[in-house]
Parts: C-alpha cells; structure tokens; sequence
C-alpha cells in the first residue's frame, strides 16, 4: 500500500504554524494561544488575590501583620520602618504590578519595548525632555540620605519578592494581552513614577504662544487679555507689566513666526481644591481638613488607600502605587492635603547654536553642548540610538534630527523637574509628623512640582504652603521665551523654603487652594503660572457664608455644582436679550428656566446645559480675532470677558471681524443666544457632561464609558469628561481623626475582578466610606476579618 | 440466517468501533486536561501529549476517528475549563476580553472550545495518521526470522 504521508504532514504543518501565530500574535492580534487557554490565560485572572494567610519572605526582619477591611484596604502593622515598607512594596504590588511597571516604562519612555515602533516618537520626547536623566540624578541624591535609602530599598525587595512568587497563571492579565513579563523591580523605578506625577503636573505650558501673543499685541492689549492673574470678577488683577523692564527684548522677529503652535490637550484649570477650618469654625471645636485632587480619571486609580504603621509612624491615607509611603492623609495628630501650586516651573530658551549642535553662544562665548546617548529598544527590531544635547539651560528637545514640534526647535528646556530632589523624604516625615514644626520641616524638602500644602492638627493650628522649587524672578522672566544666549536671562537664585508663600492661624478661621494665585503672602518674587481663580472664588465665599462647618457641611461642599463665572455673569447676560427675542416662545421658556435656575451643574439641569452652551458661544464671538492667529492656544481667563462685559460693553473685542456692522455686547450676546437655541434640544448636562475613565492600556473594553454626572471645571466639584476628583478625603482632627473618603476606581488593580471598580458606583453618586483608621494592631485586630501575615 | 450473522458481525463492530473512540476520547481528554493542571509553563505543552497519544493508537491500529474525537476531548477540556473557572471565580475577565473581541461572553467562550477543539484535533490526528502510515517502521527489529 503506498504510504500517504501528505495529510498527517499538512496536518501538522497547520498545527504549527497555528501554535507559532497563537503564541505570537499577529499585527493588532495578541497571541490568543496565551490568552485562552483556561488553565493558564485570562481566565485566571478571575481569581481575587489572597488577603489571609501566612507569606515568607526571607528579607523580612520580623512578622508584619496585615488586615484588610471590608473594602481590601489593607492596614499594615510592622515593628519597624524597613518591614513597613517591605510590606508596602509588597501587598501593593500584589493589587497593582503591572500599572505601576507601566507607568514606569512609559516615564521612562520604554514603550517601544513593549509595544512596538509605534512608540518611538513618544520615548524619544520622553527621553529628549529629560525624564530619564532626571529621575538617575534624583535617585542619586535619595539615596545618599539613609532614611530614603533603606524605606526604598525595603520597598524595592517587597516588590521583588512578590514578582518572583508569580508564575504564568497569576501574572496580571495586561501582561498576558501585551506578551511581555515583569522585570526585576528598581528603586529608579519608583522614581521614575514621582516624575511621571511631576510631569503630568508640570508639563503644561504656553511660553511659546504668549510670546507671539505679546509681540503681536503689544503689552497694552496683552496686559488686558491676559494679566499675571485676576480675581474672577475683574475687581482686582495683578499685572507686572506695569513695571519696568517687561520682557523688553520680545519683537516680532524673535520667534519664528512661520509655524503654528501645537495644541495642548491638557487643561491646567481643571484643577484639585483642599481647605482647612480650624476648630471656630467647626461646629465639634476640631479643626476640619478637606481635599480633593482632581486628576485624570484612570482605571486602575492613580490613588491606593492604605494604612502604614511601624514604631514611628501610623498613617492612613492614599498612596501612588510604586512610591513610598501615604502621599495624601492624615495620622491621630496631623492631616496634610495637596492641590497643583500652577506656578511656571518649565521655561523655554531660545539657542543661538551650531549647526552641528556642537555649541551654543551665551553672551560672548561659545560654549560646548554636553551629549547623551539615548538607547530605545523596540520590540522585535534593531535599538534606535539618539543623541541629546543639553546646555546650561537644558536639553535641546526639537532639533534636525527630532522636528516634531518645529515652533520649539533649538529651543533649550529648563524645567524644575530635572533638578535632583527627595520628594520621598518630605512624605516619609510627613507621614510620621506630630505638629506644625514636624510639618514645616517635611515639606522643605519638596521641589517639583509646586504644591499647595494644605495643614491642620488637633492642637487646632491650620496653616498652607505654597512650595516648591521656586527661582527669584524679573518682571515677565520665565513666562515667554527667554534669550538663551544672554547669561541676564538666567536664574540666579532658588527661593528658600521660609520665603515661599505661607499661611499660619489666619483671623478668618480657614486656609483654601484651589490652583489659584497664592495671594495671601506677599510673593517674594515675580510668580507667574497657570492659575485659575474660579473655583477659588466659589470655595470662598463658601468657607465666608456659614460661621460653623460640619462633616456633612464639607461634604456637601466637595460635592457643590455651583458655577461661579454662572452666577457672577447671568444676570448681565439676561439683561442684553431685551427685544424682539422674548416674542418667540421658545425663547422664553428658556429666559424662564435660566431666571430660575440656582446655577447650579447638576446632572439633571437643562438651564445648565444651555448657560454652558452660550457661554461658549460667547467667547467663540468675541475672542474671533485671536483665534485667528496661528500661534492661538486658549482664551482668555473668564474674569477677562467678566470685566468687559461688566465695564466695557463697547469693547472692540466685542465687534465681530466677519461683519461689517460694529457689534456691542448687546449684539454679540443676543447672537450668541439666538446660535444656540436655534440648535438646542432641551437635553440635561448629565446628557452632556459624559465622563468616562479610561484604563491605562487605552482598552475601551477595560474602560468605563457613559457615566452622566452632575459637575463642571468651573465648580468645586470639577468632574467632567476624563478629569475629577480622583480622592475626595475630609478629616476631622480630634482625640481620634474621624475621616471619610473616597476615589473612584478600586483597590484591586485587576480588570478581572468586581472589585477594580468597587468604588466607582458611590464616587458617581457623591458618596463616601467611612476611612477606618486603627490606633494599634489589637484594634485593628478586632475590626477586620482578614489577617495576612508577612514573616521570615 | 447468513444475511442475520452478518448484520450482527456489523452491529457488533460499529458498537465496538464506538466503544474504542469513547475510549480514547476520554484517555486524550484526561492526558491533556492533566498535563494541562500541572505543567502551565508553556500554554501548548497539551499538544505534544496528544500527538504521543495519536502515535500510540495509530501505531496498535485501532480504528477511531483520529480528527473528531480529539476535537471533542479538546473542545471539552477548554470549554470546560473556561466554564468551570469563570463560575468558580466569579470574574469578569471573560466578559471584557470577549468585548475586545466584539463578541457576547457565550461565544467567547464557544470560541474558545471550538479553538481548543481545532488545536487537539490536529495534533492528535497528526499522530495518529503518521503511525498508521507505518513511516517508521519498527516491526522489522522484532519479528521471527
């Protein structure tokens, strides 16, 4: 019989290539072979991790115990600092691996490891603006202090040691998609993840757009549009431009006018708010802290609630998974809390350069670039190696080889973010501070980026620091591009940490922030930033309306929809829609509900939706003539059409470019009107404001989309579309703190159980838990039911 | 009477022949489920298991249906699994990848039977046809002169 080996050769022939393409993946596809396969792919990643039971690590000192609460909180009770930390590397990992390795890989502009070529662009802009370089001198100087060294060596072992306890079943889902594995855990690592904060943070800017903007109109108009910063309602502004000299040596030809200025997507208003009452203003005599960050809002949580305690510290609160210690929190004798500072800490030089990049002119000389040679590994191809040149100022991020935003080309970064720094060192006394001298000291050591400090203690003292790395400043320095090649343009020297702006025990009974200009000092210096004063106005005259707050009263305060640029302005808007308008009965239900609406952006308001609309609509009118220069980046701040609309209703501002007629406010409001109700369909904000929070990877599927809600960036409660309140805390400081809090997402990291989204429903809704706070290892003994046990 | 002794010849061997595919459909379902619960290393590490057990029916020439009943036992073993880890953990992993790959939870996990299926059918027909074939043919180091 003759032998047909044929078939069983196809046979076999398709099963391997099959195996080969499952075990792969193809283009887009991951390797499904790895996913699938029940008894080792995502299927297992169902499984909640353990939080009972006995753990051995061999670097642990003595037995930690861990319990967790009914939230998988957990509360970690060493008998020393090295073991906390341990643990805390440790139990985090187990809930969030792979979001703090990824975000350290795209810190550290890695991406290209993982997922391809795609990613050069972006690891090259992370490399070229210095992160990396910066976080390797950041670790440099942490670990030369031995608290810092030995918390993040423990921490990087409990890392580690969870890492080698997984195996193909248990590796954290992303992974699986993603085919790649954990590496070994650093402490670069976790600094590499302070800075990604840092950037986030920091990273918005407009030297390049203000300096077109000023040339182009001239410091008269351009102190009108766009002062340092100004109180909502116009009363009030500060603007140094007043003062000689003011960025004297910016024309019209010191910027390439050729090229258009890119977009930012992110917007710096969409801010954090914290406040403090002491205890006259607290119905219980305790001094109240409050805080809400507002921050993009992202599965897994940037937050993980956690309490650490060893023999000099107990502390509850949140932690960034993958850096040290309770960032945000409180322990039995201090609460702490921290909003975006919004002063300029990244400025733009222009370089008069070599072609060859070799030196760059500063007065006189010519002085050598330093070189860095950048190594990106791409998955699957050859390395890509790029070379960065840096001056004093800092590195040349666009050049010939990297023209990805040509209007910053040979244009030096200075950024505060690359000076080495020991955040770590602030929050790790913080953690374990007593009283205001403790609190002082903590924050001393903090540089980048500039936070708003918010303090009380049970010894009924509240106090904020506005802190950071800060440079003395001239008029106008640092807020346009600067000339590289003058050495006049150059910091000359960091402001001590005593002369920052600070308050202490204020006669009024309360200290607030809210990314706005710190205008209770005295600035010791020339300041400028991305401030907002709108919700800062809203919490004020909150804190000023009631002589005695509650938890209740904070909590309704957090959660408060109102829109102060609505309430300051409506008035006067509805006053301009006189005539021929209030015949159409459309037009007058909608006058009718706008008469009567609160202001307030709640979910279910129609008035809300169309204020919002016609504000926009406004402003699209009246800012026509910017938003026609190529080098347009934003409008003006609110208070700017506030003060117009209030002053000067002849503004030429307000005469409309594409008509012939000489519009008024009048005019331009009436038309605005009339553009919006033409088109409006009666919907509610909620219909409108769609908030989703997005995963880290980007996977829709892993995602949550769809989520109507009550909020607005001009409120206090500033949630909309992907940025919100990631934490909302509120303690009360007494014998023993009583806090409630809240953020939206869950303790677990994993896309594959319930819980990694536990919390999202009650933050929606505008809940809060109670944040069980345990004063020893018996009591939180008895409270919990889950003990995990770390021991040798 | 002939005509009846024959047809109960074949009743007989269509029972029979039944029988040995159940057979070695449970032996191939129990080997790879096995190797599979203990050896998670390599996600295909099933696949050689069940090419041996191809090679080893082949080669003592029983008569199955090589392809199908692989397929079966590899359709189960997957669906199976899937099933009985998913209800026991109580997780949404499947619901989430399943909408990665725009499918309802019930065909994705269909899907992933069917895929299992198709991978154990290959191997263990790859086997099995290969041994029937007699390409190695070992009988000649051990038959009488």
């Amino acid at each position: 019989m003759k032998k047909n080996i044929c078939n069983p050769l196809i046979s076999l022939g398709i099963l391997i290539i099959l195996v080969f393409c499952l075990s792969k993946g193809i283009s887009k596809v991951p390797p499904l072979g790895k996913l699938l396969n029940p008894y080792s792919g995502v299927v297992q990643n169902e499984k909640d991790s353990k939080f009972s039971g006995e753990v051995k690590l061999s670097d642990c000192l003595a037995p930690v115990n861990i319990f967790y609460d009914e939230r998988n909180v957990p509360h970690v009770f060493a008998e020393n600092d090295h073991d906390m930390y341990l643990a805390q590397g440790y139990i985090t990992a187990k809930d969030r691996l792979w979001q703090m390795d990824f975000i350290s890989y795209t810190s550290a502009g890695r991406l290209s490891e993982i997922l391809g070529k795609d990613y050069l662009k972006y690891d090259r802009l992370q490399r070229r603006i210095g992160i990396l370089s910066s976080a390797e001198s950041t670790l440099k100087l942490i670990e030369k202090n031995p608290e810092t060294k030995l918390a993040l060596d423990a921490f990087t072992l409990g890392v580690n040691a969870y890492i080698a306890e997984l195996d193909v079943k248990t590796t954290p889902f992303e992974y699986k998609l993603l085919d790649y594995t954990p590496e070994t855990w650093t402490n670069l690592k976790s600094v590499l993840i302070m800075k990604y904060i840092s950037a986030m943070l920091t990273g918005y800017e407009e030297d390049i757009s203000m300096t077109h903007m000023y040339a182009t109109l001239g410091r008269t108009e351009f102190q009108k549009l766009f002062p340092e910063h100004q109180s909502l309602d116009g009363d009030r502004s500060d603007s140094r431009m007043d003062v000689e000299p003011y960025a004297e040596y910016i024309d019209q030809g010191f910027l390439n006018n050729k090229v258009a200025v890119a977009s930012s997507s992110y917007n710096p208003r969409l801010g954090s708010n914290n406040w403090a009452v002491s205890g006259a203003k607290s119905k219980t005599g305790n001094p109240i802290l409050c805080n809400d960050p507002h921050l993009g809002l992202m599965l897994p949580s940037i937050w993980y609630e956690i309490q650490l305690s060893s023999k000099t510290t107990n502390v509850y609160g949140v932690s960034i998974p993958g850096t040290l210690g309770v960032i945000i929190g409180f322990n039995d004798k201090i609460a702490w809390g921290v909003t975006n500072g919004a002063t300029d800490v990244k400025d733009w030089y222009k370089l008069q350069v070599k072609d060859d990049y070799s030196t760059y002119k500063m007065d006189d000389e010519w002085i050598r670039t330093q070189k860095r040679i950048e190594n990106i590994k791409i998955k699957g191809q050859k390395t890509f190696v790029d070379t960065v040149y840096s001056t004093i100022h800092g590195p040349i991020v666009f050049d010939d080889r990297f023209e990805q935003d040509p209007e910053a080309k040979n244009l030096a970064l200075k950024w505060s973010l690359h000076e080495p720094a020991n955040e770590f060192l602030t929050f790790l006394h913080l953690n374990k501070a007593r009283n205001y001298d403790d609190f002082k000291e903590s924050v001393s050591h903090y540089k980048c980026p500039v936070q708003n400090f918010v303090y009380a203690s049970s010894d009924n003292t509240i106090a904020i620091h506005h802190q950071g790395l800060l440079y003395e400043k001239w008029n106008g320095q640092g807020r346009f591009v600067m000339d590289g090649s003058k050495k006049s343009h150059l910091y000359k020297k960091a402001i001590p940490s005593s002369d920052l702006p600070q308050l202490l025990n204020p006669e009024n009974g309360y200290v607030f922030s809210a990314n706005n200009f710190p205008a209770y000092a005295v600035p010791p210096s020339y300041m400028n930033g991305n401030y907002s004063e709108v919700r800062a106005y809203q919490i004020q005259k909150k804190l000023n309306e009631k002589k005695m707050f509650s938890i209740d009263d904070m909590k309704k305060m957090q959660l408060d929809n109102e829109n102060a640029v609505a309430a300051i302005i409506l008035p006067e808007l509805l006053l301009s829609l006189k005539g021929d308008i209030y015949k159409d009965a459309k037009a007058q239900k909608t006058i009718q509900i706008l008469d009567q609406w609160n202001y307030q952006f709640d979910q279910n308001s129609i008035a809300a939706n169309f204020f919002d609309q016609w504000w926009k609509e406004l402003e699209l009118l009246t800012w026509d003539e910017l938003r026609s220069r190529q080098y347009f980046l934003r409008y003006p701040d609110p208070s700017v059409l506030i003060k117009l609309i209030r002053t000067e209703k002849a503004s030429v501002y307000f005469d409309r470019k594409d008509t012939k007629k000489i519009e008024t406010f009048q005019d331009i409001s009436k038309q605005a009107f009339s553009n919006v109700l033409k088109s409006f369909e009666n919907k509610t904000w909620g219909n409108i404001n769609n908030v989703k929070i997005t995963h880290l990877s980007q996977i829709e599927a892993l995602s949550l989309f769809n989520m109507h809600l009550g909020g607005h960036p001009d409120a206090i409660n500033a949630t909309s579309e992907n940025w919100g309140p990631s934490w909302r805390m509120i303690v009360e400081l007494g014998d023993k703190p009583k806090a409630y809090g809240i953020y939206s997402g869950g303790q677990s990291g994993n896309p594959g159980v319930k819980s990694s989204q536990g919390f999202v429903e009650p933050w929606s809704k505008g809940q809060y838990y109670t944040l069980n706070y345990y004063s020893n290892y018996a009591e939180a003994k008895r409270a919990t039911k889950n003990q995990l046990v770390i021991k040798k | 009477m002939q005509k009846q002794n024959e047809q109960q010849k074949i009743n007989w061997s269509l029972k029979n022949n039944l029988m040995k595919n159940i057979i070695w459909l449970l032996i191939n379902f129990i080997l790879i489920t096995a190797s599979q619960l203990i050896f998670t290393r390599f996600w295909w590490n099933f696949l050689p298991i069940s090419i041996v057990t191809g090679i080893v029916c082949g080669y003592i020439n029983v008569p199955v249906k090589a392809f199908g009943i692989a397929f079966i036992s590899g359709f189960i073993s997957w669906l199976g699994g899937t099933i009985y880890y998913h209800f026991n953990f109580a997780g949404d992993m499947l619901v989430k990848t399943g909408q990665m790959f725009l499918m309802p939870k019930w065909l994705f996990i269909l899907f992933i039977g069917l895929l299992g299926g198709l991978l154990n059918g290959l191997a263990f027909y790859s086997g099995y046809a290969v041994a029937k074939q007699r390409i190695f043919d070992f009988s000649r180091y051990y038959s009488k002169n």
